[in-house]
């Protein structure tokens, strides 16, 4: 493959070597390497080796290669020149996933992002929507538990729905699917998320959420090549940021304050029976020696997470079959005791050449997850404990009852170290997705491929209860089991057709598809089982609770169509359209057409921006589309008899089955119309790049449940009714700050900022106090009284015009009637963020590669069960935060005169009210990521093409205001064992490549 | 790897066979498919899909009795209990009335409940002439006629007049206008004389009969008779229905034998809402919450020391204490006056209570001086009792005991030593609707009304006589001079205490602000302070329930709200 040119020197010097990948340490083959200001040149060879013969050794080496970056290398008398490119950014040439097919980014006429499953891999998260916290201006994500295995909220573009699901679609490989936690991120090719109804339109009836397509690794490469790798970490998960609670001595003051302020209201005697200590001697002693517990000691501990996956990837020689296969595990030990979550994964896929013109594959995706969810009741007293009171007896047993020990009198709640001990509460889940499709290629610009698209579930959920534990309080054991299997089916056949008739060109999508969703399940609870055989032998209980099995199922038709049109690749135009048929609603309402209509100019490409060097893109595009929502739960539309009763006549049993209520004949879509206006941009060569959106959307006949009057005795149906409007901006900015042969920092920021409004209500636009809903305001407000401090003892009579007295919350009178109605209620909030924001950063210096990335959430005012729980005021025998309560003098313990927080035992009635609206608002550093690639040189003597070691620190910090556990997951109920506590993880992973 | 021609050609023939089928099969696709549920219509017109409709009617009587918005509903703010430990704005409402508002949670589902089960038996009477033909109907009609009538029985007297909806909805209806109290009356009794005509004089147990129609008959008259649309032929009627009910039988249980667990369906009962074990899911909440209620807080080891779990709330006071004289036996039968080492001892030891410590004696008014003589019958078991004074019984503040004994004394009469130790509904004891003595004193109340006091007296006397301790009955019979309303209430409060009749009681006969004021310590707190609680918006008093605020919010028609809201 030696290029020689006629004017040749005398050839006594050889210089070769090895060009690579810069980052993926990959040879390259075909790379031009030329000698600077001559036609002397070659290109290197399949294993990315090359050698020229020259006349002097003191020139330059100038490498070039489609897609990356140009370099120039002196040889200064060398012989052996290795070089590694870089690869470059080609202005919008990125190729983007977009719902059935894909574009390329500088053809895109609606709004999309996309993010690659490596961005993913790299923060070490387990579920994949949190590596993508902060990274998509638009996509507001959030943790909802503390516990390991988690899930993940994402909410696109504001709320929609007023009752339903707010859940985008999520799209991996073709299936349609519920959510993504089983996916291994290291599985994870891209994942593009579709934001504006133009590009979800395609999507018809399920669209207005937006849409997450997820691409799993396919086998790609060059003709011949196989590669092993392997990605892992193994590491730490250590509690942070523990809520402030109340130690010992302060406990202990707060209790005898409750008594207190009991006697003295009713001017009885305190000293020497105050806080119940007389009952007691071993809490006299606690009390004296100060012999606190602190029982986060006993039921938090360091947990584990790591994650392994190996993955095979390769092409024939032939270039006919590509493969991939992977296997992944990951492991999260929480910190609560007994909280674990394991995945198992497997995945493969292949593509092969089956005839001329014939292309056919299969690819699955399976994951095993075992979740022990640990004790519920257990995470809730745990936290509640008294610090004076302590798990262990003298002799060190396990206290059923701390609280009741040695005639303390505090609480009879069960101890959580024995209920966590006597509980098992584990979830198995079997999840398989894939396809298998044929790909006819006719003539070249034609393209006919139906694929069918599999998916299967199954999930087994077991608790069992021994007697030492709250739920059975020294009865029997008992048990719960319930299974749930589904299975569903989408067809997917497919035309695309690319045409250009000179400066037009066309790409044609036609699509018909047919999909099914069946599911059922079955449930057991039983009691009084004689023996611990956990959830494995129910039928030895001696009694039964419940049981019950279920069926449904849902089918979906749709025909869609869709034109893509560029002129001169300047001016931009698709429209598409979707029909969808669905069998939840009734006949005559079953099907719907989503149409949608973008529209893109690149201003770039214009003559009159030609000389303008600055702007390597410059785009404006704008859309309107419409989505739907069918979220209805299925045979809604017909009267049931399935409210099972329960009776008896003098003893015989009398089931009965009342009817369901009243049906919504008339169910139609909801519809979403939104209108998006774009602007893509490009400078100095992509140095730095960006987009910009505004979109306003209004969705339409939303999907609700409304209470009918009480007096039809149905309660609620699901119906068309009222309108919610989102508006808003997105900004996402990539700047390369730095860029040399050895240097690189790149740094993206995303912004987003939605306002949520609700239009219509009912027809007859009146606000919903009962539901909370508002006209005008957004779909979730905070609604409440307004805090303003504690009564004063100089304040005495005005409290006691309002029936309160001193030491007692105080919320204002807003409309100064002289007392405190419902009236006196107001809008103080909303939980939903007034701006979401990330910031992400990436250095490479050599082989250092130094990352770090941010995530922002900006006015959230939630309610938060936790302050509801730990600042009840009025309870007395379990845990507190600290916090600064007001106390009046006695003669026991000091005085505190204070606008914080009430009096204890005297909160009066309006504290409950307000004192769980908590800003939850943070600034999360998501992680801080240091590796090292070692030398190719190095690493390549042992077989290894590339090696990388790298720390990673997962939520360093988090800064808020809010005082609980993570603000992310502050409004979580405080007894479902998902508000527990924050964590940071340390990890130390490698990624291995041969 | 490639393949021949001909093969490409039959790749593109099987995938064409493969639309085609695919294709023109799919005209049921779209269809839903419920193989779990079954389509009411079809259902009920089959013979047992309609018992199993019926069945569900009947299962309403558990909605409505068995929750805790129904104890609330039918007994706070009544001269025999005040409110223990509840906090919260929805119980205040109801047991002072001061801050009953139209938001109140309890009276919204009380509401809601009463109209759902209202339209289950709408639903029954309109498959009855559309169903599968069975010897059953007749009565069955009749059966879920008398209880949509009585569902209406209660809103009325609780809210007045109120929607009557007769028919069947099954699609979206968004107004419903008030009908006057005396039109839903006279709904009443027209459904319950049909009702009359259709069940039997005995049915299956647990079933409306003819006795069962006849005693709430009395009742409907009684209350119509005290409204201003009301007449005296009324309290005739009442006295008539009562005493039909009554048919002659003569109390032949005692108090006692009564209200002792697992008596459920004895001939002192006329109709209860039925429980039992096996018709029971979840033991922890799915029976009633009856014994629950009316009592202090025993503490949360019942599980293992056996003694019922109590809610604080709802307390009986100095003046139902006051109720009973010497010779009563309703008094150390409604209260757990001894409370033996476990508590439950009193129901699973009852044979030998002779043998047991008496843990806490709370000793009646009339013994009081004569506490050492009674350690002294018994010192073996009664020398450590904790004997709570009469002037100790009824605490100032909740959670007060004496010595360790709880306060005031628990009520036992609704006890289920069977149930699991919960905080919600675990008894699976029936709840008594209608009793033999109940009719008595309602016959006595409607002779009284016609101004004939020596019938009221001995219909009372026959209540009386029975309560009677042994060798006393003619200390405990009264004169006709002795009757009139305050001593017929009384005499209900001995007789029925916490059987769900007192608010009715009450405001049937206008004293409900009157006994209150008088007996109810958190209404005095108020009067007290110079308000009248009961003086709602506009200075109307509010002596009925609001209609809740969700009803008039959801309702397209205009609807009134009640005097004082």
């Amino acid at each position: 493959m030696l290029v020689m040119t006629s004017n040749l020197y005398a050839q006594n010097n050889t210089v070769s070597g090895t060009v690579t990948d810069a980052k993926s340490g990959d040879t390259l083959p075909g790379v031009n390497v030329m000698v600077k200001g001559t036609t002397i040149g070659t290109s290197t060879d399949a294993d990315g080796k090359y050698s020229l013969n020259l006349s002097t050794s003191t020139d330059t080496l100038l490498f070039s290669f489609v897609g990356y970056q140009k370099k120039e290398v002196p040889i200064k008398k060398r012989t052996k020149i290795n070089v590694e490119l870089t690869s470059q950014t080609v202005s919008g040439q990125e190729v983007i996933v977009v719902g059935y097919g894909t574009q390329k980014k500088q053809n895109l006429t609606t709004s999309v992002s996309s993010i690659q499953g490596d961005k993913l891999a790299k923060t070490g998260s387990v579920n994949p929507l949190n590596g993508l916290q902060g990274k998509v201006a638009g996509a507001d994500i959030t943790a909802n538990s503390g516990r390991p295995g988690a899930n993940f909220n994402i909410t696109i573009r504001g709320k929609t729905s007023l009752t339903g699901g707010n859940t985008p679609l999520y799209v991996v490989d073709g299936v349609i699917t519920d959510n993504i936690s089983f996916l291994n991120p290291q599985q994870i090719k891209d994942v593009s998320i579709l934001k504006s109804a133009s590009a979800t339109a395609i999507y018809g009836s399920r669209g207005s959420n937006g849409v997450v397509i997820i691409q799993t690794k396919q086998g790609e490469g060059k003709a011949g090549q196989l590669s092993i790798s392997y990605n892992g970490y193994v590491g730490i998960r250590k509690v942070a940021r523990m809520p402030k609670f109340m130690d010992g001595t302060r406990w202990w003051e707060f209790r005898q304050d409750a008594y207190i302020t009991d006697a003295l209201a009713t001017n009885s005697s305190y000293d020497n029976k105050v806080g119940g200590l007389s009952n007691s001697q071993v809490l006299t002693q606690r009390v004296q020696n100060k012999n606190y517990t602190d029982w986060t000691n006993y039921f938090l501990k360091t947990g584990v997470q790591d994650n392994h996956y190996i993955s095979i990837n390769g092409v024939t020689s032939d270039n006919d079959i590509n493969y991939n296969i992977g296997l992944g595990y990951q492991n999260v030990e929480g910190n609560m005791k007994g909280q674990e979550y394991k995945q198992y994964n497997l995945k493969a896929a292949i593509r092969t050449k089956i005839a001329d013109k014939w292309t056919g594959g299969a690819n699955i995706n399976m994951s095993f997850e075992n979740n022990d969810l640990g004790n519920h009741h257990a995470v809730r007293t745990a936290y509640r404990m008294s610090p004076l009171v302590a798990p262990y007896d003298s002799v060190g047993n396990l206290l059923f009852k701390p609280g009741k020990y040695a005639g303390i009198g505090f609480t009879s709640s069960v101890n959580p170290l024995m209920d966590i001990q006597n509980t098992d509460n584990n979830v198995h889940t079997i999840n398989g997705l894939g396809n298998v499709f044929l790909e006819y290629n006719p003539v070249q610009w034609l393209q006919v491929k139906t694929s069918f698209h599999p998916e299967f579930g199954n999930s087994r959920h077991g608790i069992y209860w021994g007697p030492q534990t709250d739920e059975r309080d020294l009865r029997d054991g008992a048990a719960d089991l319930s299974k749930d299997q589904s299975l569903s089916y989408i067809w997917d056949n497919k035309i695309t057709a690319t045409q250009d008739y000179g400066d037009n060109h066309f790409d044609l999508l036609g699509l018909f598809s047919m999909e099914s969703h069946n599911h059922e399940g079955s449930s057991i609870s039983v009691s009084d089982l004689p023996y611990n055989s956990s959830f494995y032998n129910l039928g030895t209980a001696n009694s039964y609770q419940d049981v019950g099995s279920y069926y449904r199922k849902t089918s979906l038709m749709s025909f869609m169509f869709r034109v893509n049109y560029s002129y001169k690749d300047k001016y931009l135009l698709t429209i598409s359209d979707r029909w969808d048929g669905s069998s939840v609603l009734s006949s005559g309402n079953k099907w719907a057409m989503f149409p949608s209509v973008s529209a893109g100019w690149r201003l770039s490409n214009e003559k009159f921006l030609n000389g303008i060097d600055a702007i390597s893109e410059l785009k404006l595009r704008a859309s309107y589309g419409i989505t739907g929502n069918n979220d209805v739960n299925p045979y809604s539309t017909r009267i049931l008899a399935n409210t099972q009763t329960y009776y008896d006549y003098g003893g015989s049993l009398a089931k009965g089955f009342a009817p369901s209520g009243v049906a919504n004949r008339n169910l139609t879509w909801e519809k979403t119309h939104e209108f998006d206006a774009g602007l893509d941009f490009g400078l100095y060569n992509e140095r730095v790049s960006g987009s910009i959106d505004y979109y306003n959307k209004l969705s339409d006949k939303l999907l609700l449940d409304r209470q009918l009057p009480l007096e039809t005795g149905a309660g609620s149906i699901t119906d068309n009714i009222g309108s919610v409007r989102n508006t808003g901006v997105e900004v996402s900015l990539n700047t390369v700050n730095i860029l040399s042969s050895d240097f690189r920092w790149e740094t993206s920021f995303t912004f987003a900022k939605n306002h949520n409004k609700i239009v219509s209500l009912y027809g007859n636009n009146q606000d919903d106090v009962g539901n909370g809903w508002f006209l005008g305001r957004p779909i979730n407000v905070d609604y409440t009284y307004v805090f303003d401090g504690v009564w004063q003892q100089d304040q005495q009579a005005q409290a006691a015009k309002y029936g309160q007295t001193p030491g007692q919350a105080r919320v204002k009178d807003l409309n100064g009637d002289g007392a405190i109605t419902s009236a006196d209620r107001k809008i103080i909030g909303n939980p939903e963020p007034s701006w979401t924001g990330g910031f992400s950063t990436e250095l490479d210096y050599k082989g250092w590669a130094f990352s770090a990335s941010l995530s922002a959430r900006q006015g959230v005012l939630v309610n938060s069960p936790f302050h509801s729980e730990f600042l009840d005021l009025n309870d007395r025998g379990r845990a507190k935060l600290d916090t600064d309560f007001y106390m009046p003098s006695n003669n026991v313990t000091p005085t505190h005169i204070t606008n914080t927080a009430p009096q204890p035992h005297n909160m009066g009635p309006y504290w409950t009210e307000v004192v769980a609206y908590q800003n939850a608002s943070y600034v999360k550093v998501d992680n801080i990521r240091l590796g090292y690639t070692l030398p190719t040189r190095f690493v390549s003597q042992l077989g290894i093409s590339n090696l990388h070691i790298y720390l990673n620190v997962q939520n360093p910090f988090v800064f808020t205001p809010y005082n609980g556990f993570d603000p992310q997951w502050a409004s979580q109920p405080i007894w479902s064992g998902n508000n527990v506590n924050s964590y940071v993880n340390y990890q130390l992973g490698i990624n291995l490549k041969i | 790897m490639y393949i021949d021609k001909k093969m490409n050609k039959n790749l593109l023939l099987l995938f064409g066979i493969c639309m085609l089928l695919v294709t023109t099969s799919c005209t049921n696709f779209l269809s839903e498919d419920n193989k779990s549920d079954i389509v009411a219509d079809s259902y009920y017109k089959t013979k047992d899909g309609y018992e199993k409709l019926v069945n569900s009617t009947y299962a309403q009587l558990r909605t409505l009795y068995g929750n805790s918005e129904d104890v609330w509903m039918y007994t706070a703010g009544t001269d025999v209990f005040w409110r223990g430990r509840s906090d919260n704005n929805d119980d205040k409402g109801l047991s002072s009335y001061e801050g009953l508002t139209p938001t109140n949670d309890i009276v919204n589902q009380y509401y809601k409940d009463s109209y759902h089960a209202i339209q289950i038996a709408n639903t029954a009477v309109y498959f009855n002439d559309k169903t599968a033909d069975s010897p059953n109907l007749k009565k069955r009609l009749g059966e879920v006629k008398f209880l949509r009538a009585l569902f209406y029985f209660n809103l009325v007297r609780q809210f007045g007049g109120i929607a009557l909806v007769d028919n069947r909805i099954n699609e979206p209806v968004v107004s419903f206008k008030r009908s006057p109290a005396d039109s839903v009356y006279s709904f009443i009794i027209n459904q319950m004389n049909d009702a009359l005509n259709d069940v039997p004089e005995a049915n299956d147990p647990g079933r409306i009969d003819k006795r069962t129609v006849r005693f709430f008959l009395a009742k409907v008259y009684l209350t119509r008779g005290y409204q201003k649309f009301g007449s005296d032929s009324d309290f005739k009627q009442a006295a008539q229905y009562a005493d039909n009910a009554i048919n002659g039988q003569k109390p032949d249980i005692t108090f006692k034998q009564l209200w002792f667990p697992g008596n459920g369906m004895s001939s002192g009962v006329i109709f209860s809402v039925q429980y039992s074990g096996s018709s029971i899911q979840d033991p922890a909440s799915d029976g009633n919450i009856q014994n629950y209620f009316f009592s202090p807080y025993l503490g949360g080891e019942g599980q293992v020391d056996g003694y019922p779990y109590r809610s604080h709330t709802l307390f009986p006071d100095k003046y139902t204490f006051d109720l009973f004289s010497q010779y009563d036996t309703r008094l150390e039968n409604t209260f757990m006056t001894k409370y033996y080492s476990r508590y439950y001892d009193y129901f699973d030891k009852n044979d030998n209570l002779g043998d047991l410590d008496v843990k806490y004696y709370y000793v009646p008014q009339w013994a009081e001086n004569d506490t050492t003589q009674w350690r002294a019958q018994d010192p073996v078991h009664r020398d450590s009792t904790v004997i709570v004074p009469y002037d100790s019984l009824t605490p100032n503040l909740s959670f007060e005991s004496y010595h360790g004994a709880p306060l005031p004394a628990p009520v036992k009469k609704f006890d289920d030593p069977t149930a699991v130790f919960s905080n919600d509904g675990s008894s699976h004891r029936d709840i008594i609707l209608a009793r033999l003595a109940d009719a008595y004193l309602v016959s006595a109340e409607a002779y009284y009304k016609q101004g004939d006091a020596q019938t009221a007296a001995d219909r009372i006397n026959v209540v009386r006589k029975r309560a009677a301790e042994s060798g006393h009955t003619s200390d405990m019979t009264i004169t006709a001079n002795q009757v009139d309303i305050d001593f017929i209430l009384d005499e209900r409060a001995r007789e029925l205490l916490g059987e769900y009749h007192r608010w009715f009681d009450l405001a049937r006969t206008g004293t409900l602000v009157d006994r209150t004021k008088k007996y109810n310590r958190n209404v005095q707190q108020w009067f007290n302070q110079g308000i009248n609680p009961f003086k709602g918006a506009g200075g109307n008093l509010k002596l009925l329930r609001p209609i809740p605020q969700t009803a008039i919010d959801l309702n397209h028609s205009e609807v009134e709200q009640n005097p004082g809201y």
